[in-house]
C-alpha cells in the first residue's frame, strides 16, 4: 500500500498544535493500511519546521520551500506534484480556515473524493469515516474508495508524541508563477477593547437564545450582580449586539475561565472549540438535546427567561 | 456585472433528530435559508445595487420543496433563480460536496458570471466545502471565509477570517469565487412589495438531462454506511426543580468556587 500523506499547518513560522492531532490520525490510518506516514510541509524554512514534528511513526517529512505565506494556488500545486509522485493512499489536512481554503480544490483537481471534517476515521476493508452534520445533532458514517482527502477536525485525536527520525526530502518542483492569482497582503488581529475576555475568571456568555438586543440588559446586570465579565457566541457579535473582542469560539477568543456560564448557547463545534479549557462549564439552554450539555459540567434545561431573573435575585 | 449566489435550503430539526439508518424523517423539520447564505444574498445584492449593469442570479440543488425558501431570496432582490433536482438525488440521503460542484459548475458554464458567491457552510450537511470545489471545477479564483469584499477591475480585496481572531488581508483576481462568512453585512428583510413581485419572478428548474448529455457524470463516490446519534463519555449533573430551585443551585455552584461574594 502507498503511504498516507500528511499535510502539516503552520502560520508565521510556528507550527499549529493541532497539526499533531492530525499526525496521530494520519499515523493510525497508515498503521491500518500497513503503509508509511509522510508528512509535507510548505513554507518559509520548511527544514526548520519539520524538526518540530519530526515524531515517532513519521517515515519521511517532504518539504518545499517558498517564501510567500499561506497560498492555496502554491499549496494546490506542491501538493497536486507530491501527489503524483508517491502516489498516496489518502491526504490527511485539518480542517481549519487553511484546510478547507484548499482541498477541496485539490480533490476536484486530482479527482478523488473529499470527506470533510472527519471525527473519526477507519480502515478496515474501506475507508470510513465520520461526520457530523444539523448542528451536530446526527453523525453519519461515511464510506470512500482510495485515495481520498479528508479533512480532520482539530482537537479531537491525542497529540502526544515521542521524538522520531524520519528522512527529509526537499521537494523540486518548480510552481508556474502565473497560476498564482491569490496574495496575502496582511494580517490583523482584533483590537482588545476595555475587556479582555481571555484573562476573565467568570464569564457568562450569551447566545441566540436571548432573542433580542434589549434582552443583553438582563444579561448585564445578572453579570454585574455575580461579578462576571460578558462573552457571547458568534451570531450575538455578527448582529453587532456587541464587540468583536467578547466573541468565544474557533474564529473568535479561546477562553479558560474557572467558570463559563453558557446561556442559550447550542454548542457549536466552533464554539465549543473556544471554551474546552474553562475548569468549569455550566448551561442553561431549553433544547435537552444541544450539544453544549455535551461539554458541560453542570446544566439546566429550562427557559432563560425563567431561570435569569431567579440567578440574579441569588446574588443580590 | 453578473453575480451568481449558490444558495441552500436547510432544515433545522425540531429538538430530536427521527432517523433510520439510512435516512432522515423530515417531519419534524422546520425548512428555512441557510444562514451563511443570507449574508451571502445580501453581499450579492449590495455589489449589484453599486454596479451598473447587474443582475444576481440564484442556483439551488432542492427538491420543490424549497421553492418557497428560493422566492424569499426573489424576495429580497434577487433577479432570477434556478433550481437543481434530479430523480437521480432523489434516492441520495445527502449530496456529497464533489457532486454539489459538478452540478453547479454546470450551470455557471450556462449563465457565465463574473463572480460567485456562495456561504461558507450549509448547517445541514456541514461540509464547508462547495464554494471551493466549485471554483477549482469551473477554474475560477477562490478566497474563503470573507468578511469584507471590495471589488476594483479584475481584481477582489478580501478580509478572510482566520482562526483566533486573526484577519487575513488578501488580493484575488477575478473571475472568482467568495465563500462569506457571516457577520459581513446586515441581511435585509424582503419588504412587502418584494415579496409580491418575487411571484413574478423566473424561477427556473433544471434537471441533470438539461444540464449534461451524460447524467453518469452525476455519481457520488461517498456512500453513506449509517446515520447514528452522537454519543458522549461527557458526564453531566442536571439541575432539577422550579427555575428558582434550579436558579439557587447554579449560584451555590458559582459561590462556592469563591465568586459573587460566596
Ligand atoms: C468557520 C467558522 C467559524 C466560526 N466561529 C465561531 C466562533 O468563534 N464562535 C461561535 O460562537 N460560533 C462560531 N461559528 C458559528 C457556529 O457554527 C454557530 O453558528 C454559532 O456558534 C451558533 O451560536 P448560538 O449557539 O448562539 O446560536 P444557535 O445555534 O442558534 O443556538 C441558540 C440556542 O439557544 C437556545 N435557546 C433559545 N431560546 C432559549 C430560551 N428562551 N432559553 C434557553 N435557551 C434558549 C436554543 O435551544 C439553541 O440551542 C463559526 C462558524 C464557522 C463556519
Ligand atoms: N444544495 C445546494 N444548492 C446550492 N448551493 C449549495 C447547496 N449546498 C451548499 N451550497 C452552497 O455551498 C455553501 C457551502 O455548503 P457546504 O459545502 O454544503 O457546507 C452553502 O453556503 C451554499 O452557498
Amino acid at each position: 500500500m502507498s503511504p498516507i500523506l500528511i499535510i502539516a499547518e503552520h502560520r508565521q513560522g510556528i507550527i499549529n498544535p493541532d497539526t499533531f492531532g492530525l499526525l496521530t490520525a494520519g499515523i493510525e490510518l497508515s498503521t491500518a493500511l500497513d503503509t508509511e506516514a509522510h508528512v509535507a510541509i510548505i513554507g518559509k524554512d520548511p527544514e526548520k519546521l519539520a524538526q518540530d514534528i519530526n515524531i515517532d511513526g513519521i517515515h519521511t517529512i517532504h518539504t518545499f520551500s517558498t517564501s510567500l505565506t499561506y497560498n492555496h494556488d502554491i499549496y494546490v500545486q506542491t501538493i497536486s506534484s507530491l501527489f503524483n509522485k508517491i502516489k498516496p493512499s489518502s491526504i490527511l489536512s485539518l480542517h481549519t480556515s487553511t484546510g478547507t481554503d484548499y482541498c477541496p480544490a485539490l480533490a476536484s483537481i486530482l479527482d478523488v473524493p473529499l470527506l470533510p471534517d472527519a471525527i473519526a476515521i477507519n480502515y478496515t476493508d474501506q475507508l470510513e469515516i465520520l461526520h457530523e452534520m444539523y448542528s451536530s445533532k446526527l453523525q453519519a458514517k461515511l464510506a470512500s474508495p482510495l485515495p481520498a482527502i479528508i479533512t480532520v477536525r482539530a482537537g479531537v485525536w491525542p497529540t502526544e508524541t515521542a521524538p522520531g527520525n524520519a528522512s527529509i526530502e526537499p521537494l523540486n518542483i518548480s510552481i508556474n508563477e502565473d497560476a498564482i492569482n491569490f496574495k496575502v497582503k496582511d494580517y490583523e488581529e482584533t483590537p482588545i477593547g476595555d475587556v479582555d475576555i481571555s484573562t476573565s475568571d467568570l464569564l457568562l456568555s450569551v447566545g441566540r437564545g436571548i432573542g433580542d438586543e434589549a434582552n443583553l440588559e438582563l444579561i448585564f446586570s445578572t453579570a454585574e450582580a455575580m461579578g462576571a465579565t460578558v462573552s457571547s457566541s458568534r451570531p450575538i457579535v455578527d448582529a453587532g449586539w456587541l464587540p468583536k473582542d467578547r466573541q468565544v469560539g474557533q474564529s473568535g477568543t479561546k477562553v479558560s475561565p474557572s467558570i463559563y456560564l453558557a446561556i442559550g448557547i447550542s454548542g457549536a463545534v466552533q464554539h465549543i472549540a473556544g471554551i474546552k479549557n474553562s475548569k468549569v462549564i455550566i448551561s442553561i439552554n431549553k433544547d435537552p438535546k444541544a450539544p453544549i450539555f455535551d461539554a458541560s459540567d453542570y446544566g439546566v434545561v429550562g427557559d432563560l427567561f425563567e431561570i435569569l431573573p431567579a440567578l440574579l435575585e441569588e446574588f443580590r | 456585472m453578473r453575480i451568481l449566489v449558490a444558495i441552500t435550503e436547510v432544515a433545522t430539526p425540531d429538538d430530536t433528530i427521527e432517523f433510520s439508518d439510512k435516512s432522515i424523517t423530515e417531519s419534524n423539520f422546520t425548512y428555512g435559508l441557510n444562514e451563511w447564505d443570507e449574508y451571502a444574498i445580501e453581499e450579492a445584492i449590495q455589489i449589484s445595487e453599486s454596479t451598473a449593469n447587474s443582475d444576481v442570479i440564484s442556483v439551488t440543488i432542492a427538491p420543490p420543496r424549497a421553492e418557497k425558501t428560493i422566492r424569499m431570496a426573489l424576495a429580497k432582490g434577487v433577479t432570477k433563480a434556478i433550481r437543481v433536482w434530479d430523480p437521480q438525488l432523489e434516492s441520495l440521503p445527502f449530496v456529497d460536496p464533489r457532486l454539489k460542484a459538478k452540478i453547479l459548475a454546470k450551470v455557471v458554464s450556462t449563465i457565465s458570471p463574473d463572480i460567485i458567491l456562495t456561504g461558507v457552510q450549509s448547517s445541514n450537511d456541514c461540509w464547508g466545502s462547495t464554494g471551493v470545489a466549485l471554483a477549482a471545477e469551473v477554474g475560477f479564483n477562490w478566497a474563503t471565509l470573507v468578511t469584507d469584499l471590495e471589488l476594483s477591475g479584475d481584481v477582489a480585496h478580501v478580509r478572510r477570517e482566520l482562526e483566533n481572531g486573526v484577519d487575513e488581508l488578501a488580493e484575488v483576481t477575478l473571475p472568482a469565487v467568495f465563500t462569506i462568512q457571516t457577520g459581513i453585512n446586515e441581511p435585509r428583510y424582503a419588504s412587502l412589495r418584494g415579496i409580491k413581485q418575487a411571484q413574478q419572478k423566473e424561477l427556473e428548474t433544471l434537471s441533470f438531462s438539461d444540464l449534461s448529455t451524460d447524467p453518469e457524470e452525476f455519481q457520488s463516490n461517498i456512500n453513506l454506511i449509517e446515520f447514528s446519534l452522537p454519543t458522549s463519555d461527557n458526564t453531566i449533573q442536571y439541575f432539577e426543580g422550579t427555575p428558582k430551585e434550579q436558579a439557587a443551585q447554579v449560584a451555590t455552584i458559582i459561590k462556592d468556587l469563591g465568586f459573587g461574594g460566596g
